[in-house]
């Protein structure tokens, strides 16, 4: 009779699975990415191409290096190694050198996030960390009015913010709201197009892929920190729309900020996480050394975050 | 969690039900004592819900004893290698081994879930996003829980990390993105503490 038993598999509840996976994820975060880069390659050409396609590559080859070398189960599949090379070239400018894609997918991938322990174990968002370590080594690089000199636009080439810090608001009566949001504005080759930016940063939400309490609290908090600057300075500081819809903001409250393992957990600390992110980015911009404050406050509140992550519901019948 | 929203009263970890003086049964149950009372004799019958591979549910009513595969052979759902049978509901039921599996007084629902269906874990590490978190209704931080659990520091987990709260539901291993056994984890953890605590007691006397 025992000779004749199919062979039942007894595995541990819940037998079931919602079906989520990190590749999901990793995927449905780069398709929300995806009408940010196709502006850029539209807007600046087949650099940005270039820049993007090497920029994914290197950083899947520096984490199957590291797999390698370390010795463990290779793990771009799950296309997170993918993910951060995709985010990173949207912050370069557009004629990045390929020395300097190449160096910012090692500091990506490596040091933000393999030394750390792989993924999840981040605790900076590596991008955010990867172009902190460049912005401050090699400054020229991410000057966009310099960087993308030899292009030939038909919309004001300017960098906004760099406009608006030197030379205070005036000198940006001339642009309007509706080319920001289109992309008719210098900057990272996947952070000019706003209206793109935000339909991504919708169906991240709506999917459940981000969260919402991150997003909307940052950029309630670059909204309203920079309109109380406006309002005691208009001539200095310019008004919290073109804060918004210019520099990192819109992809740093949708893509950086809400990278999962360097941004809370409970919903309280996500309130304040978003907020202080928020505030922190327009005082850099408006009274700090930085043209562009995202990613400095993205590193910021990336270090308060587990201490944030204590603020956090009492378990059922907890006996203190 | 019936408990807490009904009664307004919460357990407190490490306690039962049963130690506050309320115990729970089911619907079936409470009707079995009446018929047995009324009949004067042990309840023999056992009314439960078969789900098939297809999921379809049908309420059948067997003697208690019957073998499984009695039951699957007159609903005809075949059975093929590595497909589970499952004692209980899909979230915190048991798997049973052999299709001569009798059913038992406390089965109240058999499901049979083919191989390419069934959840598999996997050895990632948490990515932090917080479904299990969310999904948790004793708002456990299961994701800091499952790290030390992981490590094998159960003592730790149980004073630090609330693993005596845990209701034992199984919705966090089925939300986890990682496809982490977190519920196993927990119920190992329970157990060798268990196994701990009993081995200090023996110890001592």
């Amino acid at each position: 009779m025992m000779l004749e038993q199919k062979k039942l598999i007894v595995s541990h509840a819940p037998f079931w699975h919602n079906g989520s996976r990190i590749t999901n994820r990793s995927y449905h975060t780069m398709l929300a990415a995806l009408p940010a880069v196709l502006a850029g390659i539209y807007y600046f050409g087949i650099p940005a191409l270039g820049v993007v396609c090497l920029s994914v590559a290197t950083a899947m080859l520096w984490e199957l290096a590291f797999n390698r070398v370390t010795k463990q189960p290779v793990t771009i599949g799950d296309g997170n190694a993918a993910l951060i090379g995709l985010l990173l070239a949207m912050l370069f400018p557009a004629t990045m050198p390929w020395w300097a894609v190449i160096t910012g997918t090692f500091i990506a991938v490596v040091i933000g996030k393999q030394i750390f322990g792989g993924i999840g174990s981040n605790a900076f968002n590596p991008v955010a960390l990867a172009v902190a370590i460049m912005m401050i080594s090699w400054a020229d690089l991410f000057d966009f009015d310099g960087m993308l000199l030899n292009y030939d636009f038909n919309f004001a080439a300017i960098y906004p913010l760099a406009l608006a810090k030197h030379f205070g608001s005036a000198s940006l009566e001339s642009l309007r709201l509706s080319d920001l949001q289109m992309g008719r504005q210098l900057g990272g080759l996947g952070a000019t197009f706003g209206l793109g930016l935000i339909a991504g940063g919708i169906y991240l939400m709506l999917r459940g892929f981000i969260r919402w309490k991150i997003s909307l609290t940052f950029l309630a908090g670059v909204y309203i920190t920079a309109l109380l600057f406006n309002l005691i300075d208009p001539e200095r500081f310019v008004s919290p729309a073109i804060h918004i819809l210019s520099g990192y903001t819109l992809i740093g409250a949708f893509f950086l900020a809400t990278d999962d393992s360097s941004s809370p957990v409970n919903a309280t600390p996500m309130l304040i996480y978003g907020v202080a992110g928020g505030i922190m980015t327009v005082l850099i911009r408006n009274i700090g050394a930085y043209i562009d404050g995202v990613i400095l406050a993205i590193l910021v509140i990336n270090l308060v975050n587990p201490l944030l992550d204590k603020i956090r519901p009492q378990a059922l019948g907890k006996v203190s | 969690m019936i408990m807490k929203n009904v009664l307004g009263e919460v357990v407190p970890a490490g306690k039962t039900c049963t130690d506050l003086g309320v115990c729970f049964l089911t619907a079936e149950a409470a009707a079995s004592i009446g018929e047995a009372f009324s009949d004067g004799q042990i309840p023999v019958r056992k009314t439960l819900t078969l789900v098939t591979k297809d999921g379809n549910q049908r309420l059948l009513e067997t003697v208690i004893g019957t073998p499984i595969r009695d039951i699957l052979n007159t609903y005809g759902v075949s059975i093929n290698e590595e497909d589970r049978i499952i004692f209980g509901g899909p979230m915190a039921g048991s798997a049973v081994y052999s299709l001569d599996h009798p059913v038992l007084p406390d089965t109240d629902g058999i499901v049979v879930i083919d191989r390419s269906d069934a959840a598999y874990a996997s050895d990632y590490p948490c990515i932090n996003c917080g479904e299990c978190v969310r999904a948790c209704p004793a708002q456990i931080q299961v994701h800091m829980l499952v790290r030390f659990l992981e490590a094998g520091q159960y003592e730790e987990g149980a004073d630090n990390y609330d693993l005596f709260s845990c209701i034992e539901c199984g919705l966090c291993s089925f939300v986890c993105v990682s496809k982490i056994p977190i519920f196993q984890y927990i119920k190992l953890a329970k157990y060798e503490l268990d196994r701990a605590k009993t081995a200090e007691a023996t110890d001592d006397a």
